[in-house]
């Protein structure tokens, strides 16, 4: 019976009803939309760390990272082939990619750049690193000779997709060894450390610079980021001598610092944003309540408590915050599919040159906690709003003017 | 089991009106007899309302001592009182306050439903008491489109349909016409001849008097006199 005098009572006052169901509703969009563009900056973020440069973690020997300052080659991983073909058959791996990096000269004849040459399988890679955004020429592909230079780095050496550039470099013996490689392409992965320094050539090249068969790292291509826990624990299990790391660790800078601080900025405007819904539903419905104020003394005067009377109106504030959350979410959705379709174009984030569109994603976990959120929100409002009359003494409600 | 079902000791009440202190009541006795229908009588400002605050338990006495059908009402907590309220008392009141969004019908069943009677039940004793007060052809109109005398029926259905032992009614005539506000009277007189039931209803209207068989007089807060009335001095 409460229930069926709270949902009468919604429809007494339209108009102060709509103006709370607006404001959830206003609170739950912004709530959601927000949850969404954060997680689709986060994707896009993922998306670039991952098929940029690191895939979805990279495997070395134990401690490789952390400790070894001297002589790096010593630790690097012998018999490849059978190491490539093991990591494969793991759960959740779906490509393995083999690299060796190192520091080299890099000469165009008149002048020379100091860069970080990373030897790759161009032709396996191609397929998964699709964000490396070439600007002119082609990837390395299978060329033998190719060698596919950051923008940066190929504005310092003043080559472009044709020219001839001379990689030099010491041996793990100590000699110094260089190679002429022709320029297939130019990458620009809008970060200056990358486009500045780094250069790409076929591992075999590398290897041949460096005098050595080892590899230094495998990138994982898996069949998505959320079976990593799973992987890295049968991997460890598998290779107890080798360690895997995710990439959020290994883009520490500005994949991990831009989660933390993305969502660090979340907090701070959900609560905003809820404060808003709050103040705003206390505000209304206590004018509501108030007006109400002899029909609750009459209520109290019938036996009912004021546990009671707080029930019939959380059951009131709840439904329409029910109502207007559900209106946010929608609303939101439908956003998605016209306004948003194209993604929300924003200026280049910190550390990167080059702008971006997000788009929104909207998941059901999103939903359901910018609900809940703004339900729970919304009907606390309301409670605030009746404590005082609720807790009224009954002869003073009675009596309260109408 | 006491024949009183109420019975007051020195019972003060005082207002705080700003920095003035209002004696509201000002320690008398008094014993209500059951199945009676009394009249509460006395100019405004004497104490009348405070008094049936108090019987009705929705004011706590401040001082003195006070059994309602011979329980201590001054110790009772207040999940205590909500149980005689909702249970034992019934309330009508000078500006009816029925449930708007509700119709006449669901205005007494609501109660009857907060009380834990089933639904079929509840259906039947509603429309028992709206028959009772001659309004049950218009158990589905919603109390904004009934006029003001068959608004107070519906209150008096709604506090007869609870089978409470008193009922307690504020000022019920002051916002009717003599004519509705006598057919009121007459309700509630055949309600007590008919159902036993007690009525403590408090009138400034001197017809009152026609229909009261205990009057209780107050002025000032004090307590002038209390006493039944006989069928010549109601006639």
């Amino acid at each position: 019976m409460l229930l069926v005098v709270a949902i009468r009572n919604i429809i007494r006052n339209v108009r102060r009803s709509v103006i709370t169901l607006v404001t959830a509703m206003i609170g739950a969009a912004a709530l959601f939309l927000f949850q969404g563009f954060n997680t689709g900056i986060l994707s896009q973020y993922r998306e670039n760390a991952v098929h940029a440069r690191f895939g979805y973690g990279q495997v070395n020997t134990k401690g490789y990272r952390d400790k070894i300052m001297e002589k790096p080659w010593e630790h690097w991983m012998k018999n490849s082939d059978d190491l490539l073909r093991q990591i494969k058959k793991l759960a959740g791996v779906s490509l393995v990619f083999p690299r060796v990096e190192f520091f080299s000269l890099l000469t165009n004849g008149s002048l020379t750049v100091s860069g970080r040459g990373v030897g790759i399988d161009g032709k396996e890679e191609e397929a998964f690193f699709t964000t490396m955004n070439i600007v002119d020429g082609t990837p390395l592909g299978d060329a033998g000779d190719g060698i596919v230079l950051g923008v940066g780095l190929a504005r310092s050496l003043a080559v472009k997709p044709g020219d001839t550039v001379t990689v030099l470099t010491n041996t793990v013996h100590g000699s110094l060894n260089g190679a002429d490689l022709i320029v297939k392409g130019i990458f620009h992965a809008g970060t200056r450390d990358i486009d500045d320094v780094i250069f790409q050539l076929p591992i075999n090249q590398a290897q041949f610079l460096l005098d050595t068969q080892d590899v230094e790292t495998v990138s994982l291509g898996l069949t998505s980021h959320e079976v990593w826990p799973a992987f890295q624990r049968e991997f460890e299990r598998t290779f107890p001598q080798l360690e895997a790391t995710p990439f959020n660790v290994l883009d520490k800078v500005y994949y991990q610092h831009a989660v933390d601080w993305l969502g660090s900025q979340f907090e701070v405007i959900r609560l905003i944003i809820l404060s808003v819904v709050v103040l705003g539903i206390f505000a209304t419905a206590s004018s509501a309540i108030l007006e109400r104020t002899q029909e609750i003394g009459m209520l109290r005067a019938n036996g009912e408590s004021v546990s009671d009377i707080l029930t019939l109106l959380a059951y009131e504030g709840a439904f329409v915050a029910f109502a207007g959350g559900i209106c946010g979410l929608l609303l939101v959705t439908i956003a998605n599919f016209t306004v948003f379709s194209s993604g929300i174009p924003m200026p280049p984030s910190p550390g990167i040159t080059r702008s971006f569109n997000v788009f929104l994603e909207l998941n059901a976990k999103g939903a359901l906690s910018a609900f809940l959120m703004v339900a729970v929100t919304a009907t606390l409002g309301t409670l605030f709003a009746a404590m005082k009359v609720a807790r009224m003494p009954i002869a003073k409600a009675l009596r309260h003017a109408a | 089991m006491s024949k009183f079902l109420y019975e007051l000791r020195d019972v003060s009440f005082d207002y705080q009106l700003g920095k003035e202190k209002v004696h509201a009541l000002q320690g008398f006795s008094l014993d209500i007899p059951s199945c009676e229908f009394v009249s509460l009588t006395g100019p405004s400002g004497s104490g009348k309302s405070t008094l049936l605050n108090i019987l009705g338990l929705v004011e706590p006495l401040q001082s003195g001592t006070f059994l309602f059908a011979g329980r201590n009402a001054v110790s009772l907590s207040e999940a205590e009182k909500n149980k005689i309220r909702r249970f034992e008392i019934g309330f009508i009141f000078q500006s009816f306050h029925l449930l708007e969004v509700l119709s006449a019908e669901e205005n007494v069943t609501y109660f009857l439903a907060r009380q834990g009677v089933p639904l079929k039940q509840r259906t039947e004793r509603a429309r028992e008491a709206l028959l009772s007060v001659g309004l049950i052809e218009h158990a589905k109109k919603k109390p904004l489109e009934m006029s003001g005398g068959q608004r107070q029926r519906v209150a008096v259905a709604r506090a007869l349909a609870k089978d409470p032992k008193v009922i307690l009614a504020d000022e019920p005539t002051a916002n009717l016409d003599s004519r509705t506000g006598r057919e009121l009277l007459e309700l509630l007189r055949r309600l007590v001849d008919e159902r036993n039931v007690s009525i403590v209803m408090s009138s400034h209207e001197p017809m009152v008097q026609e229909y009261c068989s205990f009057k209780v007089s107050l002025v000032d807060g004090r307590l002038e006199s209390a006493g039944p009335r006989s069928q010549k001095e109601r006639s």
